[in-house]
C-alpha cells in the first residue's frame, strides 16, 4: 500500500502549524483525533498472571453464594422405590406415636385409679349436737373431720377424699365413739370398741 | 454458563455472569481486554511504571471482589475506571507524588515505510510528546474526562458514570479540558 505524504511539509509541527494558523477549530479537532490515536505504554506480561493467582484465592461473599446457590436449578431423580420406601417408614412412625400414645393413656388410667375416692359419711341423729368421724385415715384425730347437718335435715354429712385402701372408723356422737350403724360390717379394735370397716378401690388396692 | 466458541469478542455482561457462576478463568478475558487503559490511567497518575503495574493489579483485584455488586445492564469499563480512579486517588493522598511522565513513554513505534519519514516521526513525536506533557497540566478531572471520551471512546453517559459526574458537568469538562489544551499548546 502506498503511503501518503505528510500534509506539513515544513519543519514546523503539525500543532504549532495549526496554531499559528490561527484554526481553533480545526486544532479543537485535530487534538481529538491526536488524543485517539495517542500511543499508550505497554502493560506489564505479569500484569493478567499476577491478578488471575490472585483472584483465585478470593471468594465470595457468604450471603451472595447463599443467595446463588438457591437460585441455581436443581434436578431430583428418583427411583420408584423410593416414594414407596417412603411412605412405608411414614405408615411406621404414624403407628409408632399412635401406640406410645395409647400405651401412655393405658398408664394414666392405672395411675388415675390412684387418685382419691371422694366418701360420703353421713349419720341419722338428729338429737345429737356434734359428730366427728375418726379414723385409720386420719389417725383417729376428730379434727377437723367435724360432720355438718342443716337445719331442716335430719343427717350429718361430710365428705372425704381418700385413697384405695381398706379404713376402719368410728363416729363420735356427743363425745361417744359409735360404730357407723348403717353399715353391718364392724370389727373389734381389741380394747372392747368396734369399728366399721370402709373398703375403697380394686381388690389389690385393699 | 457457557461461553461462545472461538475468538469471538463475547459480551462484558456475559462474562461477569459467567465469573459469578464460578467460572474465575472467565475474568482473565475482562483483564486482558482493560488492562491497557487501566494501566494507562495508573501511568498518568502516578509517573512509575511499578507503582502505574501495583495500582492496576490492586484495581482488577478490587472489581473482582466487589463483581457481584456490579449492576446488570450497566457498562462494565466505566464501572471498572470508577474503582481504578479511586484506588489512583488513595495512592497519590497517601504517596503525595507528583505526576511525572517521561517522553520516553510515548514512543510511536519504529521503521520506515517511506523516505523522508524519520523526519515526520520526529515531528509526530514532538506532537505527541508535547500533547503528553499539555495533558498532565490538566487538572485530572479534565484529563481523564478528554481520555475517556476521544481515546477510550466513551460516550458523554459513560464518561459522566465514570467520572462520578452529571452529564452537563461532564459535557464541560470535556469541552474546557480542550479548550484548556489548545491554550497549554499555543502559549
Amino acid at each position: 500500500m502506498e503511503k501518503k505524504e505528510p500534509k506539513h511539509p515544513n519543519r514546523e509541527t503539525a500543532l504549532s502549524y495549526r496554531a499559528n494558523a490561527g484554526e481553533s477549530e480545526e486544532m479543537a479537532e485535530q487534538l481529538k483525533t491526536m488524543i485517539r490515536e495517542m500511543p499508550q505504554i505497554e502493560p506489564p506480561a505479569r500484569l493478567l498472571t499476577s491478578v488471575m493467582e490472585t483472584v483465585k484465592t478470593k471468594k465470595r461473599p457468604f450471603w451472595f453464594r447463599a443467595y446463588r446457590w438457591a437460585r441455581s436449578p436443581r434436578t431430583i431423580t428418583f427411583t420408584p422405590l423410593l416414594p414407596v420406601t417412603v411412605m412405608a417408614l411414614s405408615a411406621i412412625l404414624v403407628f409408632s406415636v399412635f401406640f406410645l400414645h395409647e400405651s401412655k393413656n393405658r398408664n394414666i388410667t392405672l395411675a388415675e385409679s390412684r387418685k382419691s375416692i371422694p366418701v360420703e359419711f353421713a349419720l341419722d341423729m338428729p338429737d345429737a349436737r356434734s359428730v366427728y368421724v375418726v379414723g385409720s385415715f386420719n389417725h383417729w384425730v376428730p379434727q377437723p373431720c367435724l360432720l355438718h347437718k342443716d337445719n331442716d335435715s335430719t343427717r350429718w354429712l361430710l365428705t372425704l377424699q381418700l385413697q384405695p385402701g381398706r379404713y376402719e372408723y368410728a363416729f363420735i356422737v356427743d363425745g361417744k365413739r359409735v360404730p357407723n350403724p348403717e353399715t353391718g360390717f364392724n370389727q373389734d379394735d381389741g380394747f372392747g370398741n368396734k369399728n366399721s370397716v370402709l373398703a375403697l378401690g380394686k381388690e389389690d388396692d385393699i | 454458563m457457557s461461553l461462545p466458541d472461538g475468538n469471538a469478542k463475547v459480551d462484558d455482561s456475559l462474562l461477569i455472569a459467567t465469573i459469578l457462576e464460578g467460572d474465575v478463568n472467565a475474568y482473565s478475558t475482562l483483564v486482558l481486554r482493560y488492562q491497557g487503559a487501566i494501566f494507562n490511567l495508573m501511568s498518568r497518575m502516578t509517573g512509575s511504571y511499578e507503582d502505574a503495574a501495583d495500582l492496576a493489579q490492586e484495581t482488577f483485584i478490587s472489581a473482582y471482589e466487589q463483581l457481584h455488586r456490579f449492576q446488570t445492564g450497566k457498562k462494565f469499563f466505566p464501572w471498572l475506571y470508577t474503582i481504578g480512579l479511586n484506588h489512583a486517588r488513595n495512592f497519590l493522598r497517601h504517596n503525595k507524588r507528583k505526576q511525572m511522565v517521561s517522553l520516553e513513554d510515548c514512543e510511536i513505534g519504529s521503521g520506515l515505510d517511506y523516505p523522508g519519514q524519520q523526519e515526520d516521526n520526529v515531528c509526530a513525536k514532538i506532537d505527541y510528546g508535547r500533547l503528553h506533557a499539555a495533558l498532565n497540566q490538566l487538572p485530572l478531572d479534565y484529563r481523564e474526562a478528554l481520555i475517556l471520551r476521544y481515546h477510550e471512546g466513551l460516550s458523554m453517559e459513560e464518561v459522566a458514570e465514570a467520572m462520578n459526574l452529571r452529564p452537563s458537568a461532564t459535557k464541560m469538562r470535556v469541552h474546557r479540558g480542550l479548550a484548556k489544551l489548545r491554550e497549554i499548546l499555543t502559549s
